[in-house]
This record gives C-alpha cells, sequence and structure tokens, in this order.
C-alpha cells in the first residue's frame, strides 16, 4: 500500500464506512415490511438517511415524489463522493454516476416517446425526473420538449452519449421503439466507464475490472436468457445487446448458443464453464422457464456481488473497494426502500414485498 | 440513595389456574417483575409444562397500537400517559371492531392523502409552466390568445384538466388567454378546434398576456399551497375528531399487549400457573402479599436470593434520583454495570461536571448555557415531544447543570465573558494564561492542576474497583489485575517517582533503595499472576490444558511483560491524558483574548460590542460542544476502564410505566 493510496483514500474511507456502519440491518427490515400503512414505515424510517421521506409524503401526499427524492438523493451521494476524490479516481466515480445520468436520460426519452410518437398524455410526469446536471450539463427539459428525435441527438452532442444516439434516427425510434437505443446508451456508459477503470492504479483496476467482468458476464447471460429464450430474438440481436467485457462473449459456449435454435437454447450449458455452480442450480429448478432462469440469475449475480464486496470491505481499506461496496450498498438500500414504499402503499401481501425487497 | 447496584430476588410462584387473570393484572400493576422462563429454571421438568395457550396475541394488539400511534403522529398528538393504564378497568377488545375503527380513520386520512396528491401534481404542472413564463422559454409553450364559438371557459377549462394549462378570461382584454405546453399541442389542438377556438390575430398582446399568465401562475401556486395546507389541516382533524376512541383504544391494546406478554411467561400444568422471574428486594414483600391477595392464599411463593444465582444471570438495576438522571442517561449510553457493583451515576455526576467546569470556566457563559437549559426544560413541560430529536428533555437538565458548573468554576477563576468583572476566588486563569498573573503561576500550573485532578479520578476509579471485587469476593483480579492492588500500587509508585522527577529539575529520581523496592515487589509478585491463575482454574474444576514447565515458565514471562507494559503505558497515557483539560480551558481562554482584542480593533461602542456578543456565542457554542465531549470521552476511557466492566443484564420489567425496560426504579 503506498502513501498515495493512504492519502486519497484515508478520509472517503473513513467517511463510506461510517455511512455503511450505520446502514439498516436485516432485522430492522423486517420490522419495516410488517408496516400496515406507508406513514408507519415513512414514520419508522425517522433517524435514518430515509428520514426526509416523511415530511415529503406528509407535504405532498405522492409516492412518486418519494421515488424522485430517492433517485436524487442517489445522485448527490454519488457526487459527493466524487468530489472527495480527486484526478482519475474522480473521474472513475463520475463513470460510475453516468449509470444514474443514463438512467434518467432514458426515462425523460421514454416519457418523450410516449409524448411525441405515440402521441400519449404525459401530463405531470416529467415533474418527477431528475432536472438538474448529473454528470454532464444535459437540457432535459429540451429533451422532454424537443420536436423530433433529431433534436434530442443535437442536445446530446459533445457529450459522450452522441455516439449511441445518433446511430438511430426518427424512422428507427418510430418503427422500432427505444429498445435499442437503450441498449446503446447502456453500452456506451460501460464503455465510458472501462475506459476511466483502465487509467487506474494497479490494485484498483484489477479490483474495479473484476467487479464490471463478473457483472457483464451475469447480465449478458440474463439477456441471453430473456430475450435469446423468452423472446426468441435471433443471434445478430443478441450480439448487439452484449455488455462490454466479461469473459463470457466470444468463448465456444457463447457462440454455441446464439447458433442453436431459439426453443433448444440452454442456459445451463452457457454458462457450465464460467460460472459452475449456477449451471448445478438452473439444472436443478423445478420450474425451468426464462422467468424463473432470469431471476435465479439475478439472484446469483446479486450474492455474487455481495459476497465479493464483503470480501472488499474486509481487505485492504485503501482500495476503491470501499467505494465499490458502499455504492453496491446504497442501491441495495435504495431498492428494498423502493420496494417498500411502492409494495406497502399498493397493499402487496408482506411474503411479496419479502420476495422483491430481500 | 443506595450507591450499588438495587438488590435483587429470584420468585417463583404457583398459583391455580382460576386466579391466573387476577394474578397478571396486580403483577402488571405492580410492575416489578423482570420474568424469566419457568424451564430454564428446571430444565428437566421442562417438558411436562405448557406455555401459555395464547389467549391474547401481544403482537395483534402491538401491530394495532402501532397503526393507532401512527395517526396520533400525523396529528401530533402524543400517545396517552401511562397514568391512564388501569389493569383494574381493563375490558375485552374485539380485534377485528378495533381494526375497523383505525381502519375507518385511515380510509379518511387516505382520501385525503389522494386529494393532497391530485394538488401536488397541479403543483408539477404550475411549476413547469411557471418556469418557463418566467424564464422567458417561449419555445416550450403555446400561448392563445382568443376565443370559443362552441362553449365556454368552463367547459374548455374541463377538457385541458387532465393537460398543464391555464386558461385566464375577463382581464384586461376581452378574449381568453390561454397557455398550454408545446408538446402537448398533439392533444390541445383537436380540443380547440372542437371548440371553434378563434384565434386573435394582434400579435402585440402576447406580452401583456405573459405577465398576465406569470400573475396568474404564481396565484395559482399560493392557492394550490394554500389548499394543501387545507387538506393538512382536514387529516389533522379527521385524526383529532376520532382522538377520544383513538386514545382509548391505544390504551386497551397497549394493556392487552402487556397482559398477553405476561401470559407469553407463563407456564402451565393441568390445573396451575407457574411464573418466576427478578424482583427488588425492596418491593418483594409488596408483590409476594399482592400475589397472595389475587389468589386467595392459594399459591406457593418462594424466593432464591441473588448470591445464590450466577451474578450474569441477575438483572440489574439502579435507584432513580431525578436529580442524577442526565447522568443516568450517560451511564445507560455506556453500558449496564454488573450485579452487586458500584452504580457509576453519582461518581459520573461529579467527574463530568469538574472536568466541564475546569474547561469551561466561565461564570457569564455558564449563565447563559444554564439560561438556555432552563428554557429548554420549560418548553419540554409545556409540548409534550411527539417526535424524538437530538435535544431531549435529559440534555436540556444537563445543560443546566452544565451551566452551574461553570458559574462555580467562573467565579473561582475570575472570568465574567472572557472579563475580570470581579476577583477571582483561587487565581486568574485568564492572567496565567496571558502571562498576567502576578503571583508566579505559568500554564505549568495549570497543567499541574488537571495532572492532579486526573490521578484523583483515576485513583477513585481504582478505588472503586477494589469494591467491586471485595464485593464479588474475586480476591485473584483484586490483588493482580492490572486495576487491582497491585496496579494501583504500580500507579502510586509512579506517580511519586514522576513528582520527584519534575522536582528535581527533571534530573533525576528518587535515590536509595526505596524506589526499586516499591517497583520490584509488586513486579515480582505479578509474575505469579499465570500460575495462580492455573491453580484457581483447577480447583474450581474448569479445564485447564496440560503443559510442560518451560511452556508454564514461559506464558507466564511472556503474560507479565504484557501487563507489565500495559500498566506502565496505560496509567501514563490515561493520566496524562487529563492534559487535555489543561489544554481546553487554555484554548478557552485564547479564544476569549482574540475576540477581546478583534472587539478593540473594532473601536469598541457598539461594533465592539457586537463582536464581543458574537464571539461569546461563537466560544459557548464550539468550546461548549468540545468541553462536553471531551468530558464524556474522559470518563467513558479513562475513568470507565478503570472498573466499569459492563457485563450487566437490563432490569426489564413488563410494566406499565413509560419507562418501562428502563432499568431504573423508583422507590416509594
Amino acid at each position: 500500500m503506498s502513501l498515495g493510496a493512504l492519502d486519497r483514500y484515508a478520509f472517503v474511507n473513513a467517511k463510506l464506512r461510517a455511512r455503511i456502519g450505520s446502514m439498516l440491518e436485516m432485522s430492522q427490515w423486517e420490522q419495516l415490511m410488517r408496516s400496515n400503512t406507508l406513514e408507519e414505515l415513512l414514520h419508522a424510517l425517522r433517524g435514518t438517511g430515509y428520514e426526509p421521506l416523511m415530511e415529503i409524503y406528509d407535504q405532498s401526499g405522492d409516492v412518486q415524489r418519494l421515488e424522485a427524492w430517492l433517485f436524487s438523493r442517489n445522485v448527490e451521494l454519488h457526487r459527493e463522493v466524487a468530489k472527495y476524490m480527486d484526478g482519475m479516481h474522480s473521474r472513475v466515480v463520475l463513470a460510475f454516476t453516468r449509470k444514474l445520468e443514463v438512467e434518467n436520460l432514458k426515462g425523460i426519452i421514454r416519457l418523450w416517446f410516449s409524448n411525441t410518437v405515440k402521441h400519449q398524455n404525459i401530463d405531470h410526469r416529467f415533474g418527477y425526473l431528475f432536472q438538474r446536471p448529473i454528470v454532464e450539463d444535459i437540457d432535459w427539459t429540451r429533451i422532454i420538449n424537443a420536436d423530433t428525435y433529431d433534436e434530442i441527438v443535437d442536445e446530446l452532442g459533445g457529450t459522450p452519449y452522441e455516439e449511441a444516439v445518433s446511430r438511430f434516427d426518427s424512422q428507427h425510434i418510430a418503427g422500432e421503439g427505444l429498445f435499442d437505443l437503450e441498449t446503446a446508451l447502456d453500452r456506451a456508459w460501460i464503455h465510458l466507464l472501462r475506459q476511466e477503470v483502465k487509467q487506474l492504479p494497479n490494485e484498483d483496476r484489477t479490483l474495479t475490472e473484476e467487479v464490471l467482468d463478473r457483472d457483464a458476464d451475469l447480465k449478458n447471460i440474463i439477456n441471453l436468457v430473456r430475450f435469446g429464450w423468452m423472446y426468441r430474438l435471433p443471434k445478430d440481436r443478441l450480439r448487439t445487446m452484449m455488455l462490454e467485457g466479461g469473459r463470457l462473449v466470444g468463448t465456444k459456449e457463447f457462440e454455441n448458443y446464439l447458433d442453436t435454435t431459439p426453443e433448444n437454447r440452454s442456459p445451463e450449458k452457457l454458462v457450465a464453464r464460467r460460472f459452475p455452480r449456477l449451471s448445478v442450480e438452473l439444472a436443478q429448478m423445478e420450474d425451468t422457464s426464462p422467468e424463473a432462469q432470469t431471476r435465479m440469475v439475478e439472484r446469483y449475480l446479486f450474492t455474487a456481488r455481495k459476497q465479493s464486496f464483503k470480501t472488499m470491505l474486509q481487505g485492504n481499506p485503501f482500495t476503491i473497494g470501499t467505494i465499490l461496496a458502499y455504492f453496491f450498498l446504497e442501491e441495495k438500500q435504495n431498492g428494498m426502500v423502493r420496494t417498500l414504499i411502492n409494495g406497502i402503499h399498493y397493499g402487496w401481501k408482506f411474503s411479496d414485498i419479502r420476495e422483491y425487497a430481500v | 440513595m443506595n450507591m450499588f447496584t438495587v438488590p435483587m430476588k429470584l420468585l417463583t410462584a404457583v398459583v391455580l389456574d382460576e386466579a391466573t387473570e387476577s394474578v397478571k393484572r396486580v403483577l402488571l400493576k405492580l410492575g416489578v417483575l423482570d420474568f424469566i422462563k419457568v424451564a430454564r429454571l428446571a430444565p428437566q421438568q421442562a417438558s411436562r409444562l405448557a406455555e401459555s395457550a395464547g389467549k391474547e396475541d401481544p403482537e395483534a394488539y402491538a401491530n394495532l397500537r402501532s397503526r393507532v400511534e401512527t395517526l396520533f403522529i400525523q396529528a401530533n398528538i402524543a400517545n396517552p400517559s401511562t397514568e391512564k393504564l388501569d389493569p383494574d378497568t381493563m375490558e375485552p377488545i374485539d380485534l377485528s371492531r378495533a381494526k375497523r375503527t383505525v381502519d375507518q380513520v385511515v380510509e379518511k386520512v387516505n382520501a385525503l392523502r389522494e386529494q393532497q396528491k391530485q394538488l401536488s401534481q397541479g403543483r408539477i404542472r404550475i411549476e413547469e409552466l411557471l418556469r418557463y413564463v418566467s424564464q422567458r422559454q417561449l419555445q416550450y409553450i403555446d400561448i392563445r390568445i382568443g376565443k370559443v364559438d362552441k362553449g365556454d371557459a368552463q367547459q374548455l377549462r374541463a377538457r385541458l384538466a387532465n393537460q398543464a394549462s391555464v386558461l385566464i378570461e375577463g382581464r384586461t382584454f376581452n378574449d381568453m388567454v390561454l397557455l398550454t405546453l408545446k408538446r402537448d399541442r398533439q392533444q390541445v389542438a383537436p380540443m380547440m378546434d372542437s371548440m371553434g377556438w378563434t384565434e386573435n390575430p394582434d400579435g402585440n398582446l402576447q406580452k401583456e398576456a405573459l405577465e398576465l399568465l406569470e400573475e396568474e401562475l404564481q396565484s395559482r401556486l399560493r392557492q394550490l399551497d394554500e389548499e394543501n395546507a387545507n387538506t393538512k389541516a382536514k387529516i389533522v382533524g379527521k385524526v383529532q375528531e376520532a382522538r377520544e376512541p383513538l386514545e382509548q383504544l391505544w390504551c386497551g391494546l397497549r394493556l392487552h399487549e402487556l397482559m398477553g406478554e405476561i401470559s407469553s411467561n407463563f407456564s402451565h400444568t393441568r390445573n396451575t400457573t407457574i411464573f418466576s422471574g427478578w424482583v427488588p428486594q425492596s418491593s418483594a414483600n409488596e408483590l409476594e402479599q399482592a400475589i397472595r391477595n389475587a389468589s386467595e392464599q392459594r399459591c406457593v411463593v418462594e424466593w432464591i436470593d441473588a448470591k445464590e444465582m450466577p451474578r450474569e444471570e441477575v438483572p440489574v438495576a439502579v435507584d432513580d434520583v431525578p436529580l442524577l438522571r442526565p447522568f443516568q442517561k450517560l451511564v445507560d449510553n455506556y453500558s449496564v454495570p454488573e450485579y452487586g457493583t458500584i452504580n457509576p451515576t453519582p461518581f459520573v455526576a461529579i467527574s463530568y461536571l469538574a472536568m466541564f467546569g475546569l474547561m469551561f470556566a466561565d461564570a457569564g457563559q455558564g449563565l447563559v448555557i444554564l439560561l438556555l437549559g432552563l428554557l429548554l426544560t420549560r418548553h419540554f413541560k409545556t409540548h409534550r415531544v411527539v417526535k424524538p430529536s437530538m435535544i431531549s428533555a435529559d440534555l436540556a437538565k444537563l445543560f443546566i447543570y452544565l451551566g452551574g458548573a461553570s458559574i462555580v468554576t467562573g467565579i473561582i477563576f475570575g472570568s465574567y465573558f472572557g472579563r475580570p468583572w470581579l476577583p477571582p476566588l483561587w487565581f486568574d486563569y485568564h492572567g496565567v494564561v496571558v502571562g498576567h498573573e502576578g503571583s508566579g503561576r505559568d500554564v505549568y500550573t495549570i497543567l499541574g492542576i488537571t495532572i492532579w485532578f486526573g490521578i484523583i479520578v483515576i485513583g477513585t476509579g481504582l478505588l472503586l474497583n477494589w469494591i467491586n471485587l471485595i464485593r464479588k469476593k474475586d480476591w485473584f483480579h483484586l490483588f493482580l489485575d492490572k486495576n487491582g492492588i497491585i496496579g494501583g500500587w504500580l500507579f502510586g509508585c509512579g506517580v511519586w517517582a514522576a513528582f520527584s522527577f519534575v522536582g528535581s529539575g527533571y534530573s533525576e529520581l528518587p535515590q536509595g533503595p526505596f524506589l526499586p523496592l516499591a517497583f520490584g515487589v509488586p513486579l515480582v509478585i505479578l509474575l505469579t499472576k499465570v500460575p495462580i491463575h492455573r491453580v484457581l482454574e483447577k480447583r474450581h474444576g474448569q479445564f485447564v490444558e496440560e503443559k510442560g514447565v518451560g511452556s508454564l515458565i514461559l506464558d507466564a514471562v511472556l503474560e507479565w511483560i504484557v501487563d507489565v507494559l500495559e500498566i506502565f503505558s496505560g496509567f501514563l497515557s490515561n493520566t496524562l491524558s487529563f492534559m487535555r483539560v489543561a489544554g481546553l480551558g487554555i484554548a478557552h481562554v485564547s479564544l476569549m483574548s482574540a475576540f477581546a482584542q478583534i472587539a478593540e480593533l473594532a473601536g469598541g461602542g457598539i461594533a465592539g460590542l457586537i463582536v464581543a456578543i458574537l464571539g461569546n456565542a461563537m466560544v459557548i457554542a464550539l468550546e461548549g460542544l468540545s468541553a462536553g465531549i471531551q468530558a464524556l470521552r474522559l470518563n467513558y476511557y479513562e475513568f470507565f476502564t478503570k472498573y466499569f466492566t459492563g457485563r450487566g443484564l437490563l432490569y426489564n420489567p413488563i410494566s406499565l410505566r413509560s419507562h418501562a425496560g428502563r432499568r431504573i426504579i423508583k422507590r416509594s
């Protein structure tokens, strides 16, 4: 460990570990899941980082405002961590923050699509989306109010998303929908992230690339199962959906999977070499539907990530590992709060809330 | 006041089944029994005992009570006082009916929340329009000025209800002014056409229209805010309307919940109910009498003294002294003392106040803190707190004490808002720090005082530890532990040697054989610690790993080295740690001097007064916080580590009182 690493990570490590330490524990989540009403849930979140939710709900009675606040909080947390770092490390953190930016961009483009292409009334829904700069200085207002797709492309000119959006035109969007555009945006931010990660010092780079490779492999598997088996997309379309990195794409198993006819594709064979344990679990499943298998892979991904971040937190504190673990845990926590809010508000059963939240 | 933890006794009672309900009521009313499972006392018999049949499911009542409390919080109503809880007048609760009562109120509240949501969405629409209008982002909006041939403004408004829009009529000009979003054109244009909209061709009206629209939008926002405030008030009103039945329900639910908890600790045979638990000795007779009365003397009650039970199983309670409650909180935050040991609270009260006073010695600033404490205490008395916050009633009381301590030390050292308005009772602290003091004292004097203060605190800690160990009859640790007599002996010798060294001008330690003997004897005795420990363990029947002589000697020597290092470095660092008291006191004076100079540089008069006031405020806030935290740290680390093991079990009786679950008891 170099003095540079100590200097770089000492403060942010202490800060983020303190935050991780104050995150809600499983026993608290179990209590929260038993809340009968939204007010009860929000009152139970007093004294946590989610305390403002009560005031927001008290002022507005609007569940979507709560979701908007959760997203906003996530953005601010990412930007705050970026501020604690400098140089290439700050750029890497901002590169992670692009995920949120792309999520916001996709949300706004979807609304634009509903309004401008499908001629549906989007009413007040833009008000729930994040409208301040996240990483790039994008004029979100211009995008939602764009008359044509070309205006959106123009607005995103000079941003890292320019190349992705300019691959398509109004005709494609109107005819094919947004799926390809959203896939392209996802690939764009991951590509940017990987470029930034390459600049990191050895230990940080290895750690981060390991995480990204594993995530890429598992997300690619999810897409191959969902779209290759459930929706039976042809192999050319599937290839364009693959995320950069990982060790699955280009392997014999991958090519065989694509070459096989959709109804005969086998997720177990696909993952057998890279994730043998997952392969065994998939083979042992009683419910072999694509939905069930996708959920299994998602759970496996979550477990693998949780384990690796736990290892990072137990290891050398002066690496980027603490930051990665913090982002993962915050994302998980936010997701659980969102699920609880929606589940309790819409009257889901406790068992359903538990299944989705945990 | 009992200086030690409250003596406890273990009760075991058997009553006939038919007396169970009345016994439960008296147990709840008295609220002194900390239950244990009977099966723990007689594990061999456990299989023959049945647990309670679960007539009252505490969880169901707790759940519903929580829902009622949520309603209370929304309406800013405090939970009913526990004084209203009376087991004797308890009535059965039909849970499904109770749920319906709560559901009805919740439904009304939800209906209002839905209205609130609509208002919120309306606000979003208006905010977006206002942003475009006020920032003149005209490319995003459509402003139409004209009239409709088919229908009227009301009908037009109704048609545009789901669009972000503003319609103004009958203002400066005759035509209507309609504002919509350009992106909604696809939906709006056909509507306009179907109503026969005719546009006014005069383009000059746009500017006036914009101003009208901005005004209208701001007015709409204010209106929405008002409506929202009214809706919120209605929500509060709906709960307030149902306040009385909800409060009664809350009381009933709470009683049933507690009765259910009591039931869950009962065991049964075919005809009897058996229960057991810990009771403070002072309440034992009263409890036994109450059980006998409730069961019409048809019971068996047995008592076991706490001395006959493993110490770690006996729950810990301390006497409640209202004056000392803020300090009790400080102790509670640290841990629970072991049963039978000293109650740290009175000692913490003295040490904490002394430390704070030494670090923050100013009568004027102390008066401000005291007044703040009094104001806050009064506020908490008149406003029952519904939502917990960082500033609590106990903290407010603590301010009063801290203020008092500062006033006392301020008078002793002659400091009043950093000024020497009155002569000090001891010496001029301020003068010593800035170098003006006439009696020859200097900063080292202050350091010396705080070192002595630290020695007294550490010495007191050791003494308390010895008392605890004597009461526990733990002779081994009393003599051979680093905080035992050997440790104290070495500490005392160290203090003596250190002061001699300082007294000789930092040139030599005390001469003669006394010093080597004074250190040498306890160090040699310490070497016997490991062998004696092994012998004692064997005598108590504990497993002791067989080792060769060489291995035993090595163990003893290694442990001895560690102990010696811990004793010397630990006591040294703990003692020197008290220099922070001097440090903070000096910093306090330095800050006040700095502000005094700034006030002079500001030319005195009003400007100087403002600087002085702001300076004092800043010092009270920053230095006060600092002193409070450092005093706490010194107590927790330098003082508590000498004697407070914190291995106690919380005394947690099932009780009606709001502090049920806390470890303090009131003596009648």
